[in-house]
């Protein structure tokens, strides 16, 4: 069963990282017969309701540095998992800077003084030799050209040690190693075995306190090919980097999260140092702990590692511009040598405006599963599209865009389709959704919170999170509750508010001929 | 032996760690290796395991955590078994066991019925063999598993259902060509295994078209039998009460026995040559390789460790650090055995700007030969082999995983204790017996080089072609050699 996703382009290292849910989650639920698993073995859980036990088992730690924790014991399996969230991502961009918090992020897996070099002073004077060279281009997407680059760069490589952070992490077991950056955040993530816990706190507080941002203009390599794989060449994301170009006029969220390419030739380390330093600090860093987990054990070690994490002097910077009223519908066309598709999005409100939540449940019934109103009708009726879904994109901090995306059937335009899609709206609007509907909804969007709570990672996901976002790691947790008293009538009344059509962006990619290259002489096989 | 008391693992080498409040900073260690490396030892947790007497064998394993029961059907049969006019046969059998319903109840309404339970069934055919899954909270386990039950025996294929199927499966063809991975590798199939052969086919837009009701009925009627079939379950419930229900469900399932059509096999090995399909995207893929081993080979240790060491995809292999870390040519780079029943394929394969396409294939060549040629780097095996058998715990976070995981190895024909017989072998490799698998199943010689991306078939002939032909190759919905290519 799909989940209709807030699409976090959640770019990691690897390409299978899950998104998570945009609209916070849930509490307790009382179903028809309970949750005791009454079963002849007789052994209880020691809390009845999976939801519940959650709730009750988080601890929260706060440092003296303002760094906060977040532990959850489950240990069932000795194993953990460990996260680092960090506020920052997409959103806190410049103009000119772009990509630069998710370049960040693949730099925080270069190592530090100690891990990642055989000769640390030597290599920081290089390093700065490098950065003075950098300073003196105009133009610095050509830096690992430069001849006096090249020839540090040669030096450099005799003292370095690729990839040493993940290495040591791999001899003790890790799996999942892995980070992504939103518009919101960017997350560190790994899971180990419970004997790894004080590794875990060196590596993760070593590399946030001391990080050394080696190996640079070769990463900014990467992450162009990186832009490559998920947006120049991928119709689906070049047409997702469209509509939020198109539906956000002045706020940050519209600006690409992998960068623009030409401001990724031109970032240099010292760039890099000060967006660091403004945004890694312990007041903007939540940690979560889930697993085979002791807090008794972990706290001294948390204090030990992280509270090293000097507090920051200055104020956070945030997020200034706010996006100005749309006065009218917006349609932009993407012309590409792809099948045809589009997406139609609406702005919406965040947490924690109270409507924020109903927007989960009208995706639901919009969208999720065979039941769904768009697959019912515009796919098995009319026979118009060949895929729909919603999705809540870009992010969950500021307002975002209630989107709808679709792809039409081989003759039939992406106008036409949004067109149904469109008198549907208007229907829903009018007419309602029925109780059966929004009872089968609710339904679906719990058995996906029992399914996430069945993992350390989705627990994490559960309370980190909302930890980060908004100060309350029990936000998501929330949701089933506030879901439960949604009516049909809250649908309709959000659908007649937020889902009009001088607010809509209309991003859609219509197909072109691939470009004639020049013909070259072919010689057939005799 | 109680299930109960199977005892998890034993952990050696305990680290102290300290009873007392550590203040800030007091006590980091210099270096994280400091902190001990542990050697994780366990016995793998393993499910209950019964046969009914049909043949159908059933995996359970018990979990007390959440209320949601799941469980997966597997069968024998898929796409390489579709008659060669009905490409595409085994998929839509599979969509349609789901989507076309079950005898007495319109696909609506049973779709309705699943969505306010909040449930699902779900079921596809693969290659080679095909499931069915369902997903239930504990209470509403009866009437999910009798629905469960209905897709496997009484489909009742839809037509209407089928018609939708068939055009969003033609949809999906033509799509094909807007992944350059996907063009790719449907490439290096054509490639590797030639143009007749089974391996090398997918359904085509005629074959999807051609396929008829009657044709869903037969591939079912021979391949979804309880003969072979394993069924995993976990979840809340009882051992008792899920046993109940699937004797109710399924003790009374019995089909004749058949012999069915076996799976084919390889076509001979070829030597390889380069195929060029030009492609206005900003990014050339490269994917070179030839045919490999079956699954559950004899090799199968020194094969997991190589590619662990060599084409993990991620920090610390040597692709990665070669081609990734040292020289920023590729964000996405990895190499690997891909085993199936009759025999596989071993590639490599990444992706970069069109301009050092030719850089990244020469260097992809170069480092796949040198495991020939030299023994791995020592340090980098080392911790290769380690992070291997540690972190094999994580196969059995889940319930579900490790029920599924043990269903689908007995279905797949792995003996056994495949699992702990991995665990226990993996730190015995040598770097030796890597670089001697590598010089047996490791072959230059034999490889196909398959670029997509912004460059001439010319181009790519004059700079690698030497000793070898170079095709032309054009990718609507399906690779077409065009013609081989001269260099003048």
């Amino acid at each position: 069963m799909k989940k209709p996703y807030l699409l976090v382009v959640l770019l990691a290292l690897f390409v299978a990282v899950p998104a998570v849910i945009a609209a916070p989650d849930g509490t307790l639920l009382q179903t028809s017969n309970g949750l005791q698993t009454s079963n002849e073995q007789g052994d209880v859980p020691e809390e009845a309701d999976l939801i519940e036990r959650v709730r009750k088992g988080v601890q929260k730690i706060t440092l003296d540095n303002g760094l906060r924790v977040l532990i959850y014991r489950r240990a069932r399996v000795p194993v953990f998992s460990g996260r680092v969230w960090i506020k920052v991502g997409g959103v806190n961009e410049e103009i000119g800077r772009t990509g630069i918090a998710h370049l960040l992020e693949h730099m925080a897996f270069k190592g530090t003084p100690i891990i990642g070099t055989t000769n640390y002073s030597k290599e920081k004077e290089l390093l700065a030799q490098l950065e003075e060279v950098v300073s003196k281009q105009a133009d610095k997407s050509k830096i690992t050209d430069l001849p006096e680059v090249k020839a540090i760069h040669k030096e450099l490589q005799t003292l370095w040690v690729e990839d040493e952070f993940a290495r040591i992490y791999a001899t003790h077991g890790q799996q999942g190693l892995n980070a992504g950056t939103s518009k919101d955040y960017t997350i560190y993530m790994v899971n180990l075995p419970s004997t790894a816990l004080e590794l875990w706190c060196w590596m993760e507080s070593e590399r946030l306190f001391n990080p050394v941002f080696r190996q640079f203009y070769l990463e900014r390599e990467v992450v162009q090919e990186e832009r490559r794989i998920r947006t120049d060449d991928d119709p689906d994301g070049k047409l997702a980097e469209e509509i939020v170009l198109a539906a956000y006029s002045g706020h940050p969220y519209r600006m690409p999260l992998v960068g623009w390419p030409s401001d990724l030739k031109q970032l240099t380390t010292s760039m890099m140092e000060e967006f660091y330093h403004k945004y890694y600090r312990p007041d903007n860093i939540v940690l979560t702990l889930v697993g085979d987990v002791d807090p008794v054990v972990a706290r001294p070690l948390l204090n030990k590692y992280f509270g090293r994490l000097p507090v920051a002097t200055v104020a956070r910077p945030g997020v200034v511009t706010v996006e100005a009223e749309h006065l009218g519908e917006r349609d932009v066309t993407v012309e590409l040598d792809a099948e045809p598709a589009f997406f139609l999005a609406y702005p919406k409100p965040a947490y924690p405006d109270p409507d924020a939540v109903f927007f989960t449940l009208l995706s639901e019934v919009l969208a999720d599963g065979r039941s769904s109103i768009f697959y019912r009708e515009l796919i098995l009726q009319k026979k118009l599209a060949s895929y729909v879904n919603i999705y809540d994109i870009p992010g969950s901090v500021y307002p975002s865009l209630f989107s709808v995306y679709a792809k039409p059937q081989q003759g039939v335009s992406n106008q036409r389709l949004r067109d149904e899609v469109q008198l549907i709206l208007e229907r829903v609007k009018k007419e309602g959704f029925s109780d059966t509907q929004v009872r089968a909804a609710k339904r679906k969007i719990k058995v996906w919170f029992y399914q996430s709570l069945s993992s350390n990672g989705g627990i994490s996901d559960m309370i980190g999170l909302p930890e980060l976002l908004w100060n309350d790691w029990s936000v998501s947790l929330d949701t089933l509750a506030k879901l439960e008293n949604a009516t049909a009538l809250d649908l309709q009344r959000i659908t007649q508010r937020y889902l009009v059509k001088n607010k809509q962006t209309f991003a859609h990619r219509e197909k072109i001929a691939p470009e004639k290259t020049t013909q070259e002489k072919i010689t057939q096989e005799k | 032996m109680s299930a109960n008391r199977i005892i998890f693992f034993l952990v050696s080498c305990l680290a102290i760690l300290p009873l007392f409040s550590c203040s800030v900073g007091e006590g980091v260690p210099s270096r994280p290796e400091s902190l001990g490396r542990e050697t994780v030892n366990y016995r793998f947790p393993k499910p209950d395991r019964w046969t009914l007497s049909n043949g159908l064998v059933v995996y359970y394993k018990q979990d007390l955590e959440q209320p949601l029961i799941q469980g997966t059907m597997y069968f024998y049969g898929g796409g390489l078994l579709d008659p060669a006019e009905k490409l595409g046969l085994a998929q839509a059998t599979g969509a349609q066991l789901r989507a076309g319903s079950i005898q007495g109840m319109s696909p609506g309404a049973f779709d309705d019925a699943l969505d306010s339970l909040g449930a699902s069934i779900e079921a596809s055919f693969g290659e080679e063999y095909g499931s069915v899954t369902f997903s239930s909270l504990e209470e509403d386990l009866p009437q999910v598993i009798s629905w469960f039950r209905s897709v496997i025996r009484e489909p009742a294929f839809d037509p209407s259902r089928f018609e939708v199927w068939k055009k969003l499966k033609v949809e999906s063809i033509l799509q094909r060509k807007d992944d350059p991975d996907t063009v790719a590798l449907f490439t290096l199939y054509r490639a590797i295994y030639g143009p007749e052969s089974r391996y090398s086919l997918a359904p085509s837009i005629a074959s999807v078209k051609s396929l008829t009701r009657a044709d869903l009925v037969k591939f079912y009627e021979l391949y979804v039998r309880p003969q072979k079939a394993v069924l995993a379950l976990s979840g809340p419930a009882s051992r008792e009460k899920v046993a109940g229900l699937v004797d109710k469900m399924f003790a009374d399932w019995i089909k004749p026995n058949r012999d069915l059509p076996q799976i084919p096999k390889m076509p001979p090995r070829t030597p390889g040559g380069v195929y060029v399909v030009q492609k206005d995207i900003d990014q050339a893929r490269v994917f070179i390789g030839h045919q490999g081993v079956a699954r559950n080979s004899p090799d199968d240790v020194p094969i997991t460790v190589f590619e662990r060491a060599f084409g993990y995809g991620a920090h610390g292999s040597l692709l990665f650090i070669e081609i990734r870390s040292r020289l920023g040519l590729a964000y996405a780079v990895g190499a690997q055995f891909d085993q199936v029943a009759q025999g596989g394929i071993f590639y490599v394969h990444a992706g970069t700007r069109n301009e050092k396409a030719l850089d990244l294939t020469r260097k992809l060549e170069e480092l796949s030969n040198q495991v020939r040629v030299d023994l791995m780097p020592e340090q980098m095996f080392n911790e290769a082999r380690f992070a291997l058998r540690n972190s094999y715990v994580f196969q059995f976070e889940s319930t579900r995983a490790l029920t599924q995981r043990a269903a689908l190895y007995d279905f797949l024909g792995f003996p056994e204790n495949y699992d702990q017989m991995m665990f226990e072998q993996i730190p015995t490799v040598s770097r030796e017996s890597v670089k001697d698998m590598a010089q047996r199943l490791i072959l230059p010689d034999e490889s196909s080089v398959v670029i997509v991306g912004n460059i001439t078939p010319e181009q790519v002939a004059a700079a690698v072609g030497k000793g070898r032909a170079t095709y032309r190759v054009e990718f609507d919905t399906e690779p077409r050699v065009l013609g081989q290519v001269v260099v003048p």
